[in-house]
């Protein structure tokens, strides 16, 4: 193997802070300290990082930013352009989002033109999962127009088709590349809806049916991750792809364009006629015991109370909609979209609220839960490959376009981006999703919520028990509700936020109603 | 003149002629070394208050190599002389033990910390009061450490602390710079110890705690307008 590919970034490749050794003795003086042969995971996730970053692919940008203080800024040319440098670790995305898909088992789109090195990418993810080389070319399944659903998932045997009484009779020769760790599908948006609809089973529950015959796909790990490769993700390709397939990706992640100024790199590569996947040093491998540990390391990173609040205030920006209904529960911008009506026009009619401030009217969708869940996920892997304790803003700000992006929907009628220096943003869907992010904390913070959150103390109480609850108490409690809302009421203005809130006082009316009911019905 | 983050113990030690430290059986003290500065502490103070006291030791001893007990006691209290903050619990543990039991010299235990014979056992009595505690104390505040200082000068900030918060009665302080930058500090009378405070979160659960008004040995840390440095001073007991 050429020396040049084994080179990996020496341990520690992050130093946190000042490390307290409490216990030390003057024995230890004398030891060799910390053994080197077992790296913790955390830290060969780092080194295979760096590995990809600074060996395997030419990829100089570091669009993900981390920093301790204010970044140094400087302004370039007439058209509000900055370059930051940040003070902390900062990453690439376009191969960091790939290696924490792989690390966490999720799913990954990576889209941009023709020989960006999405491909390669992926492929080098199949390698640090232990597949060889070959086998991971082998497996990557092509999209194309004629991809059949039996191409995809394999055939039954034509010997058991002619002799089997039954549809159990019929084994079926199932594709390879359907167990391997790491799935990748090159341009999924040229495969027909049909056979799309059969990877939509594989992706959402994990198993791939045929004539009545089913097998996992999960591998010996437990842990796979999927990698889907497109030109675009705005539509493009030989078909359309079903929604429900494009809601399952869990990132979408842009593969950057080559750098001039590492030009030489490039020639020094054609005339070795080297490959990085061919010279992944063996030291960065992860074994499927390695794979499991560290799946369940990162779904172990704590998110706080002060990121959740933060969150739950994020997400609550976006389903309410004034007009969307009559019904209050119903004024949500799924009901207009259903009912096929246009969520940017319904929004523009309500002059009830300051567009401006209305976090909610620069989208016309609202959130999934399971675009939540991805984006919690994502967050405790930044944080786990960050080596924090704790899930902080950092790191949800630092995953949240990435994982919102294609479900989070710009609304183009909104005036933002219609005029102005921030109309780049309805083409640039990650610089957005960021500054909404942004927005949100501000107008968190402005509002004074990290002090004081009356629905959160409401349902904190609630979720005490009911058990030994007293009829006073009891009905002290649904005056709070009624108190609480009549606050909000009073507001003239109606946001997301207060949505959420009232949808949720609503509720706890209803239980400590109940409650109330039911003590009143006891025989005495 | 530009002052530099520093120790006021250290600030009084003149130059020294520190003996070549012989070969000690059983234990590598180029690794001891790698291990001091791998924990905080200044490779020249511990080379020079271990040989300083090895070499007393074997002036005044018969047998060829020194117990390894001695080499032991002598080893981390040197160490944390030199700036070890980890370490003080069992230093301050084997010079205890020590002068109960009179395995070591009384006056090799006080050169291990730069001290006179004669000041040792006050030195343990003001150590189980506080990590500040020294005999020489005087009167009046003393500034025992200044800490931090610009970047640009070898120091670790790149704006001034604005404002000092105590976590502990022992030293432990959360300084916020002027650009919103959270640091905490550790200290005892050898040694300091900066580390950012990772992340917010860090941050809101680390709760202050003001130290009992009643200390002997009460600290402060002040920081100023005009200076990248922040001075953890002793007061005057209450």
């Amino acid at each position: 193997m050429p020396n040049r590919w084994n080179k990996i970034s020496a341990s520690p490749t992050r130093t946190g802070a000042g490390v307290s050794l409490p216990g030390l003795t003057a024995e230890d003086l004398f030891r060799q300290q910390a053994p080197q042969s077992s790296v913790a995971l955390d830290e060969k996730l780092r080194q295979v990082y760096y590995w990809l970053v600074n060996t395997a692919v030419i990829s100089p940008f570091y669009d993900i930013e981390f920093s301790f203080d204010a970044p140094l800024s400087f302004p370039l040319g007439d058209a509000g352009a900055e370059l930051h440098l940040p003070t902390d670790q900062s990453y690439s995305s376009n191969v960091l989002l790939p290696l924490l898909t792989f690390a966490l088992g999720g799913k990954c789109l990576l889209v941009g033109g023709p020989g960006r090195g999405k491909t390669t990418l992926a492929v080098l993810m199949g390698v640090i999962a232990g597949s060889t080389p070959q086998d991971v070319r082998r497996s990557v399944q092509q999209g194309q127009p004629q991809l059949t659903v039996s191409d995809l998932v394999g055939m039954p045997l034509p010997r058991d088709l002619v002799n089997a009484a039954s549809l159990p009779e019929i084994e079926i020769a199932w594709r390879g590349w359907l167990t391997r760790p790491v799935k990748i599908i090159d341009e999924y948006n040229r495969i027909p809806t049909k056979t799309q609809s059969a990877l939509l089973t594989m992706v959402a529950e994990g198993y791939v049916e045929s004539y009545d015959q089913m097998l996992s796909t999960a591998p010996e790990s437990g842990v796979e991750s999927w990698f889907f490769t497109a030109n675009d993700d705005a539509g493009g390709g030989t078909f359309p792809v079903i929604q429900a397939l494009k809601d399952r990706v869990d990132v979408t992640v842009a593969a950057l364009g080559f750098n001039s100024r590492f030009f030489d790199e490039l020639v020094t590569r054609v005339e070795a006629g080297e490959k990085p996947e061919e010279n992944v040093p063996s030291e960065l491998v992860f074994a499927p015991a390695e794979q499991q540990a560290l799946a369940a390391a990162i779904r172990a990173v704590p998110v706080p109370q002060t990121v959740r609040r933060q969150l739950e205030f994020f997400a609550s920006q976006f389903e309410f909609v004034q007009h969307g209904g009559r019904r209050f529960e119903y004024r949500t911008k799924d009901t207009v979209m259903t009912g096929g009506g246009q969520v940017g026009e319904v929004i523009d009619s309500n002059t009830g609220a300051d567009l401006q401030v209305d976090i909610g009217a620069q989208t016309t969708n609202s959130l999934s839960a399971r675009a939540l869940q991805s984006l919690i996920t994502y967050a405790k892997a930044m944080a786990y490959f960050r080596g924090v304790p704790a899930v902080g803003l950092d790191d949800v700000a630092a995953v949240l376009p990435f994982s919102l992006r294609g479900k989070l929907l710009p609304n183009e009628l909104h005036p933002r981006f219609e005029t102005g220096a921030d109309r780049e943003l309805a083409t640039d869907q990650v610089s957005w999703l960021a500054d909404l992010f942004e927005q949100s904390c501000r107008q968190f913070a402005s509002l004074g919520l990290a002090k004081t959150d009356p629905v959160g103390d409401l349902l904190a109480t609630f979720a005490q028990g009911l058990d030994g609850v007293s009829q006073v108490e009891g009905s002290r409690r649904l005056t709070a509700i009624e108190s609480q809302i009549q606050v909000i009421s009073r507001q003239k203005k109606l946001y997301g936020r207060h949505f959420d809130d009232l949808v949720a006082l609503k509720y706890l009316h209803q239980r400590y109603t109940n409650y109330l009911r039911w003590l009143e019905s006891r025989p005495r | 003149m530009i002052r530099r983050a520093g120790l006021a113990v250290n600030d009084t030690l003149g130059p020294a002629v520190v003996p070549p430290l012989a070969a000690l059986d059983g234990f590598d003290t180029r690794l001891a070394t790698d291990n001091v500065v791998s924990w905080g502490g200044d490779p020249d103070l511990y080379s020079r208050f271990f040989a300083t006291s090895i070499a007393l030791d074997r002036s005044r001893s018969t047998t060829e190599q020194p117990l390894p007990h001695t080499v032991l006691t002598l080893a981390a209290l040197a160490a944390w002389r030199s700036g070890v903050l980890d370490l003080r619990q069992d230093a301050l543990g084997r010079l205890t033990e020590s002068l109960e039991s009179g395995s070591v010299a009384d006056a090799v235990l006080a050169s291990a910390l730069g001290l006179q014979a004669g000041e040792l056992a006050d030195f343990v009595r003001c150590q189980a009061e506080s990590p500040f505690g020294w005999p020489a104390r005087g009167s009046g505040e003393v500034v025992v450490a200044r800490v931090g200082g610009f970047r640009g000068l070898g120091g670790p900030w790149t704006a001034p602390p604005a404002s000092a918060e105590p976590m502990s009665s022992d030293g432990d302080y959360l300084i916020t710079l002027a650009d919103g930058g959270v640091w905490r500090l550790e200290a005892d009378i050898f040694g300091t110890r900066l580390s950012r405070a990772e992340t917010s979160t860090d941050r809101e659960t680390a709760r202050p705690v003001v130290p009992p008004a009643s200390g002997a040995w009460p600290t402060r840390l002040a920081v100023f307008d005009t200076s990248y440095l922040a001075w953890l001073v002793l007061g005057q007991a209450a």
